[in-house]
């Protein structure tokens, strides 16, 4: 190896340990608070000294008041998600089917409608949405919740597939209609099965995006019965008397499915999800 | 609840299609049964909760009602009464804890609660006359001064303190033998804070005599504040809702107040986090005994430590008051007034039988049953159930020992002169409140270095635009 | 009968007979459901933002909030360093793991791990962290002999706290945007450098950063509007604590919807960015296309 070429070799390894203590450290943080028992949360130390379950336990019994519905929460959570991904999964496979093998018209309009869908900030919709759903009486049902989150998600889906989809040559439909086959037909037997790579890795992000949301759960569910994990934790930090074991205990459960999702798909996600940006250039 | 705007919907398109009187008959068979629907807040304890459902089935038969009463928490309760009384629907009967600081007052200027002045003459001979002043707002619309909820507990502000600490700095540690004049007071905990480090440096190198929180990110503050400003004789609003802060006598005590809390902070007897705490801050740090003493607007100190520590509740802490002003007189304490609120834009329109099941509620034997579920963290606001012994005598420990935290906060209550908390005479006070104002005024001058005057009257100043600009 | 001609006329569309015009239909009706999503979610919405526009009452006590000013100028730093800095390492380090070998694929494997964590734990994490009493980065600053500090005490270090975790969360994400963006270039390009004896840093000014700049500059747009609208990050971690100073746009509007009451200020937060905003939007689009 040359000089120059050890350098870099070396500089590589520096920045590559520095970006791997950078990631992980907060999450080895957590993990760390999660198993520190009460008694020892309000000392800093750099090794948790009594390792304890104890607050995972309180959590998953529902022995404390403050998360006496968890498991509530929990099952919110993941009606929330998969509905979302559902609906995402909907409107993103129908969308990018018109836009990218229905050559039509209006198609520019439409597409410009994702793409403001996609790039207008959710959070400035949150204060009237909140009012709508209260003139319906909408507010804390799942639905409010589900049409929010499914608007939000479903342009970037959109775009990602129908970016993905571009791979495949307009000749299949063609000829599959020349064989007969209506719009339809085609929509369910040939482009679906197609994209699938894509619809997993969009399905997934949709997941992703709702079960990580809380802007809009902590303005549309109020019912303690109904608001999902982060309404239920983001309560914790405004008492005054929070049990902060708990709460540290509760995140690390709550980041748990994403990461299994994450590593579950993960290669359907890297390639999947970056099309959809690259379209762009 | 009220499915106002939803029934319409279905109603009309049910009427488009059969284009007969089909519409009115949902609206006719609504109005023959007697239906009501409350909003209650959820308490901290299952006692409460089993108690006020008890109740409520006990209203359901003795009335024949169809009561609907569900609970919330008081973060997303506040949020589900904004905006139901934003969109004109709302319960019948709501009860959050933060209705005296951030409903109440505002939507009775807005002419959305149904007065209550009757019920509170009704109940007027039981009542601890003190809290009722907090439900007494101003209808903007009506353009008149009346009762527009109905009290039913409060709580207060409570200074708790390590017995034990304090005995091994060298002190006394009998609540009756601690100096209750005002400078002595603080420098009793002053002295404390001295022999811990002095006894083992340590162990106690950072404890703190006084855990005061003077943060902008507290509400805490803002209670801390108002005492002051009652030791020192100060006012900020008139009775009518006019903001009185700017005459001398009343700046002169706010400058005092000020300056008493940038020289407690300045003298390191105060942690210097204060400044950042939240409101559960001096909880953590009075848990971990990294302050001696620290004033608390709830009991959920002793509350925490009656369940997880009892020993600590019942030997090693105590409550004690709030000391003497400079002028020797004793204190006035700040009272919050937990209220009922009744919208008028309820779907079922039924003020008179909502108002029935709160004085229902607040019989004396079903509201003492309510209330002690409650451990103590609620006093009540009439003078029969507080007369219980549950409230002068606290809980008992196991090997019969005496409590040394409710007692007090009972004497507190029945004792003192009260002042409850202005929101009741100008809802301007809410966003006073909401920007912390003098959590922000002691960032001034602690971290400024402000003299307390420029604070003072910059704070007196935004109170007044604030006051000016609501409408 | 209606339905055999609507299986014709769509038979017909998927061979691309017929002509685009007379293609809106199928193509509407596919695209129904996100249309609906639109007007009902988006287009209502926004209608109740820009009537606030026109509330002077709204203005009068917004533009006289010396904490409104202080929002505007904490959302433009916000937006303004966390997306630049955090761009700017995501095309760096897209750089850095443009390879294969083993520590690559390691890193590959956590690299992602904060943007599929949600933000509550990881915040929960940074928050106590900082804590200036029992956090463990004051331990460390206190055992190499930097004294402690109270990190979300004052106002710029609680928006540098904001800007950091900003950047730890996204950044894997928009590094891989570039990575693949990368390996969208053709290799030969770099060989053809290396050969003429270009080093790296050549290679990245003259190949990498002209063909990346395109996409470098709709991602820089892209990431502005989102980090304008964004909520949870800065509620979660101060809150606009200490003393309402740390607030952004959509805090802001939070505070005013629900602290004060006042819903109608909570909306005329949006609507002053509003303007601002769409001319971002407006202008992507046309990139984007």
């Amino acid at each position: 190896m040359t000089g120059r070429g050890m350098w870099l070799y070396v500089a590589r390894g520096a920045v590559l340990t520095v970006i791997t203590v950078w990631t992980l450290f907060p999450i080895y943080y957590i993990v760390s608070l999660a198993i520190t028992p009460w008694t020892d949360l309000f000392r800093p130390v750099y090794w948790v000294a009594h390792p304890t379950l104890d607050n995972f336990k309180f959590v998953i019994f529902q022995e404390s008041p403050f998360v006496k519905f968890f498991w509530r929460w929990l099952a919110n959570s993941l009606l929330v998600s998969a509905a979302t991904m559902a609906a995402v999964l909907v409107v993103a496979a129908m969308g990018s089917f018109a836009l990218g093998r229905i050559r039509f018209g209006l198609a520019r309009w439409v597409s410009g409608i994702t793409l403001f869908t996609y790039i207008i900030p959710a959070s400035f919709l949150s204060i009237p949405f909140f009012k709508i759903m209260g003139d319906y009486d909408l507010l804390d049902t799942y639905w409010a919740l589900i049409f929010a989150m499914t608007t939000f998600a479903a342009p970037y889906a959109l775009w990602v597939l129908w970016d993905y989809a571009k791979t495949i040559p307009q000749e299949i439909d063609e000829s599959a209609a020349i064989d007969g086959a209506g719009l339809v037909s085609v929509f369910f037997r040939i482009y679906l099965p197609l994209i699938t790579p894509s619809l997993i890795a969009i399905g997934t992000y949709a997941f992703f995006y709702a079960w990580n949301e809380y802007l809009y759960a902590v303005l549309l569910l109020q019912g303690e019965k109904t608001i999902t994990l982060p309404v239920g934790m983001g309560n914790f930090l405004t008492t005054d008397d929070a049990p902060w074991n708990l709460l540290m205990a509760l995140s690390v459960i709550y980041a748990i499915p994403p990461v299994l999702f994450y590593y579950v798909f993960r290669r359907y996600l890297t390639h999947g999800l970056v099309s959809g940006s690259v379209a762009g250039a | 609840m009220g499915h106002t705007r939803r029934d319409f919907l279905k109603t009309t398109a049910v009427g488009a299609g059969a284009l007969t009187g089909t519409i009115g008959f949902p609206m006719v068979s609504r109005s023959q049964t007697k239906k009501l629907t409350v909003w209650w807040n959820r308490g901290y304890y299952k006692e409460e909760d089993e108690a006020m459902l008890k109740i409520a089935e006990d209203f359901r038969k003795a009335k024949n009602v169809d009561l609907d009463i569900s609970f919330t928490i008081q973060e997303d309760l506040l949020k589900k009464i904004i905006s139901a009384l934003t969109a004109r629907r709302g319960p019948d009967v709501a009860f959050c804890f933060y209705n005296d600081w951030e409903v109440m007052p505002k939507y009775a200027w807005e002419g959305q609660l149904v007065e209550t002045t009757d019920a509170i003459n009704e109940l007027k001979p039981r009542y601890i006359e003190k809290f009722l002043e907090a439900a007494y707002c101003y209808d903007n619309k009506a353009k008149k001064r009346a009762y527009y909820g109905v009290p039913i507990e409060a709580q207060t502000m409570h200074i708790h303190y390590w017995r034990d600490i304090v005995k091994e700095a060298g002190l006394p540690d009998d609540p009756a033998k601690i100096p209750m004049k005002w400078d002595e007071y603080w420098a009793f905990w002053k002295k404390a804070q001295d022999g811990l480090r002095k006894k083992d440096p340590a162990k106690y190198a950072k404890v703190y005599g006084i855990g005061m929180t003077e943060s902008s990110s507290a509400s805490d503050t803002l209670y801390n504040f108002e005492m002051a400003l009652l030791s020192y004789n100060g006012q900020v609003f008139s009775n009518d809702g006019k903001v009185v802060a700017d005459e001398p006598k009343n700046r002169e005590a706010i400058v005092k107040s000020l300056k008493f809390f940038g020289d407690i902070f300045a003298s390191g007897y105060v942690p210097p986090d204060t400044l950042n705490w939240s409101d559960g801050d001096n909880n953590a740090n009075f848990h971990s005994k990294s302050i001696v003493m620290t004033p608390n607007p709830s009991v959920s100190i002793p509350a925490h430590q009656y369940f997880n520590a009892p020993d600590s509740y019942f030997n090693k802490t105590a409550t004690i008051e709030w000391p003497d002003g400079p002028d020797g007189r004793k204190p006035t304490y700040m009272i919050a007034v937990k209220t009922v609120i009744f919208p008028k834009d309820s779907a079922n329109k039924n003020p008179g039988l909502a108002k029935d099941f709160v004085k229902f509620v607040v019989d004396p034997k079903r509201f003492a049953e309510y209330i002690k579920g409650a451990n103590g963290r609620w006093f009540p606001a009439f003078k029969d159930v507080a007369s219980d012994p549950f409230f002068s005598r606290g809980q008992v420990g196991k090997g019969g020992e005496k409590d040394p935290h409710l007692p007090t906060v009972t004497k507190i209550y029945l004792e003192r002169n009260t002042k409850v908390f202005e929101h009741w005479k100008n809802p301007a006070n809410s966003q006073v409140y909401a920007e912390n104002v003098w959590g922000k005024a002691m960032a001034r001058t602690n971290v400024d270095k402000w003299s307390p005057e420029k604070a003072a009257d910059e704070a007196i100043a935004r109170i007044k635009t604030i006051v000016a600009q609501w409408r | 009968m209606a339905v055999a001609s609507l299986v014709a006329r769509s038979t017909a569309a998927a061979a691309g007979i017929l002509s685009p015009r007379s293609r809106n239909l199928p193509g509407l009706l596919f695209s129904l459901p996100l249309l609906a999503l639109f007007a009902c979610f988006v287009v209502y919405p926004l209608f109740f933002v820009a009537t606030q526009i026109f509330d002077r009452y709204t203005y009068e006590v917004l533009f006289s909030d010396p904490i409104y000013v202080q929002t505007i100028v904490n959302t433009l730093v916000y937006v303004g360093v966390a997306v630049n800095v955090k761009l700017f390492l995501a095309l760096l380090l897209s750089g850095v793991l443009d390879s294969e070998g083993q520590a690559t694929r390691f890193l590959s494997a956590i690299f992602l791990l904060p943007w599929a964590i949600p933000v509550l734990p990881g915040i929960l994490s940074v928050r106590w962290m900082m804590s200036s009493q029992w956090g463990i980065l004051n331990l460390i600053s206190e055992d190499l002999g930097l004294g402690t500090h109270h990190w979300l005490a004052s106002r710029w270090t609680a928006i540098s706290a904001i800007i950091l975790f900003h950047i730890w969360k996204y950044l894997p994400f928009w590094t891989i945007i570039f990575l693949s963006a990368r390996r969208g270039i053709p290799r030969q390009l770099y060989e053809a450098a290396a050969i003429d004896g270009a080093g790296p840093l050549q290679a990245f000014r003259f190949i990498s950063l002209p063909m990346l700049g395109g996409i470098y500059l709709i991602c820089t747009l892209l990431s502005m509007v989102f980090t304008m609208g964004d909520f949870t990050n800065v509620q979660l971690m101060t809150g606009g604590a200490p003393g309402d100073s740390t607030h952004v746009l959509a805090t802001l509007a939070y505070r005013y919807t629900f602290r004060v009451g006042k819903i109608d200020w909570g909306m005329g937060v949006f609507a002053t960015a509003l303007p601002v905003t769409l001319l971002f939007i407006f202008v992507l689009i046309k990139k984007i296309r």
